[in-house]
């Protein structure tokens, strides 16, 4: 890999070892990767969260912030995706351990010099990158996102990609930061449009689950008209989670779907009977509903908004415990709006924390005997699945109807 | 899963350059994708969802034989732990690693080999002792079952 000579500068310790140790990385996984050199990039995003880190990636964060503070502070702005863990959680059975251990991570990650927003940039409260921009995203939604509704350039920087791509300055060039692999290889058509933000989820998983590799790109064709920010978002979250995808075009709305020709491609047609299947509770059905949880993405304030108008006048079963995950602006929003109040009236729990599967979601099931979930995202209840849950995905809806009665419908 | 034969001292060669130093250890070949957040227990190695491996096999110190990783990056930071734990594998082979798997070897310091020209779930017999050499981008069947 060609380094210039700042990067070989720092690749020898000169400036430190915290950046040595970011060079090395980027160096090493560039090179197995196919990178010719690194390219600079204005901001990270930094996945970390304390399910994934664990003891050991959160003593490894603590050791970076124990270095020279001028010699560790990120050459790019590094943002945190990961944020706290809710500690609402303690009182549904979160051991205390895990909370010890999430205080110890957020106080690494700040002395690390990274920006605590908290936010999410599908959720636009931190700048969004520009189309073309090289980026270093850490998550699977936001790398997904950006690449395909934003036009910016990413490759998944998973966890301590992140932090050294920040730390450096630089991502290895390859990938999606290529032209040329950012051509669609796959193109699926639709006749029909998805109903709700858990079908265009459930169309994501399809996708996804059709891919055999992260550099089949697809493109889909037939959606009659812009689905929104929010359904590009549950879009690429779940087909990045089933496929391993970082990017995908839409005919007519994403903007570098017609920059490259696909006309010659083969295509596959997917029935809106294939999503309903995916969306189906058959698997569960009547059985005792113990959780709903809402997240993965996290709640927006119109889904928040329809969340609402769906239990207006209802009350969820003592038997089910309902959660719903939003980012910290639409928490406080809620609060003002009373919606908050009118939720938790109905038995539902608005939280203010880091994703339900990144929060300690297998002790919580094992501590509550826990064994049957219900999720409005394909995505959560696939990786519910793994987490000793039988979870299956329905509508929002389906969800709360399910909820109301303490059995899934 | 398909029953697999493979022959003593048969040597794979992949297109791609590996990780980490040479290392032995008895294959588990999955016959599906992989993810150490979507499919494990990490504190014992051992596979919560169910379907993927026989009830009770850990990855522990295994060399693991996969198609692909799935989505999701979290295995970037799951490996280190499980090295923590004691219950990583010893080393992993993909047809198509993806980046997520590329950082999160190089990150716990688990060997890595990938991309082959046929698909290496199917060259390899589950259990057989294989060793991996990284650095020559080899593996070579020690001993078949």
């Amino acid at each position: 890999m060609k380094l210039t000579d700042l990067q070989q500068q720092m690749l020898e310790g000169q400036q430190g070892e915290c950046r040595a140790w970011a060079m090395r990385f980027l160096v090493e996984t560039g090179q197995a990767l196919g990178a010719d050199q690194l390219t600079p990039i204005r901001y990270a995003f930094l996945m970390a969260d304390t399910d994934a880190m664990g003891e050991a990636g959160i003593n490894f964060l603590e050791q970076l912030a124990e270095t020279e503070p001028k010699q560790r502070r990120p050459r790019a702005s590094l943002f945190l995706e990961s944020r706290q863990t809710s500690s609402e959680l303690l009182k549904l059975g979160l051991p205390a351990w895990f909370m010890a251990l999430d205080q110890r991570r957020m106080a690494a990650i700040r002395r690390l010099g990274c920006n605590m927003d908290y936010s999410h940039v599908n959720n636009h409260s931190v700048p969004a990158p520009c189309f073309g921009e090289s980026i270093a995203m850490g998550s699977t939604p936001s790398a997904i996102y950006a690449n395909s509704a934003l036009g910016a350039r990413t490759n998944f920087e998973a966890g301590p990609a992140g932090l050294a791509a920040a730390i450096a300055g630089f991502v290895p060039r390859w990938g999606l930061h290529l032209e040329l692999n950012r051509r669609p290889q796959r193109v699926f058509e639709i006749r029909w449009t998805p109903k709700s933000l858990a079908e265009w989820g459930a169309l994501g998983a399809l996708i996804g689950q059709q891919l055999d590799s992260g550099e089949q790109i697809p493109l889909i064709r037939g959606v009659s008209q812009h689905p929104g920010a929010l359904a590009l978002s549950h879009l690429g979250a779940s087909m990045a989670g089933h496929g391993a995808v970082g990017m995908f075009h839409i005919e007519g709305v994403t903007p570098e779907a017609e920059r490259h020709d696909h006309q010659t491609l083969p295509v596959q047609l997917l029935e809106s009977s294939a999503v309903e299947q995916l969306l189906s509770t058959e698997s569960i059905r009547d059985e005792a509903l113990d959780l709903v949880v809402i997240g993965a993405p996290q709640m927006s304030w119109e889904e928040l908004l329809y969340l609402e108008h769906l239990l207006h006048g209802k009350t969820i079963s003592s038997s089910v415990t309902m959660l719903a995950f939003v980012d910290h602006g639409t928490l406080e929003a809620a609060r003002v709006m009373g919606v908050d109040k009118r939720l938790r009236q109905s038995g539902c729990q608005l939280l203010d924390g880091i994703d339900y599967f990144q929060s300690g979601s297998e002790p919580i099931r094992r501590q509550n005997g826990w064994h049957v979930a219900l999720a409005p995202s394909l995505k959560l209840s696939n990786i519910l699945n793994g987490a000793g849950y039988r979870a299956a995905s329905a509508d929002l809806e389906n969800c709360v109807n399910s909820a109301v009665a303490g059995r899934v419908l | 899963m398909e029953k697999q034969s493979s022959q003593r001292n048969q040597t794979f060669i992949s297109t791609k350059p590996g990780l980490g130093d040479v290392v032995e250890g008895q294959a588990l070949v999955l016959s599906s994708a992989f993810s150490a957040r979507y499919d494990l227990d990490i504190r014992s190695g051992e596979f919560l969802r169910p379907g993927i491996a026989e009830p009770g096999v850990s990855v522990a110190g295994k060399i693991l034989v996969v198609d692909r990783a799935k989505g999701g990056v979290a295995s970037s930071w799951l490996l280190n732990e499980m090295v923590r734990l004691g219950t990583a594998p010893a080393a992993l082979v993909f047809n198509h690693a993806g980046p997520v798997m590329i950082q999160a070897a190089v990150f716990a310091g688990i060997p890595l080999l990938q991309a082959f020209e046929f698909d290496i779930t199917k060259k390899v017999a589950q259990g057989s002792l294989v060793r991996l050499d990284p650095t020559n981008r080899t593996l070579t069947i020690e001993q078949s079952v």
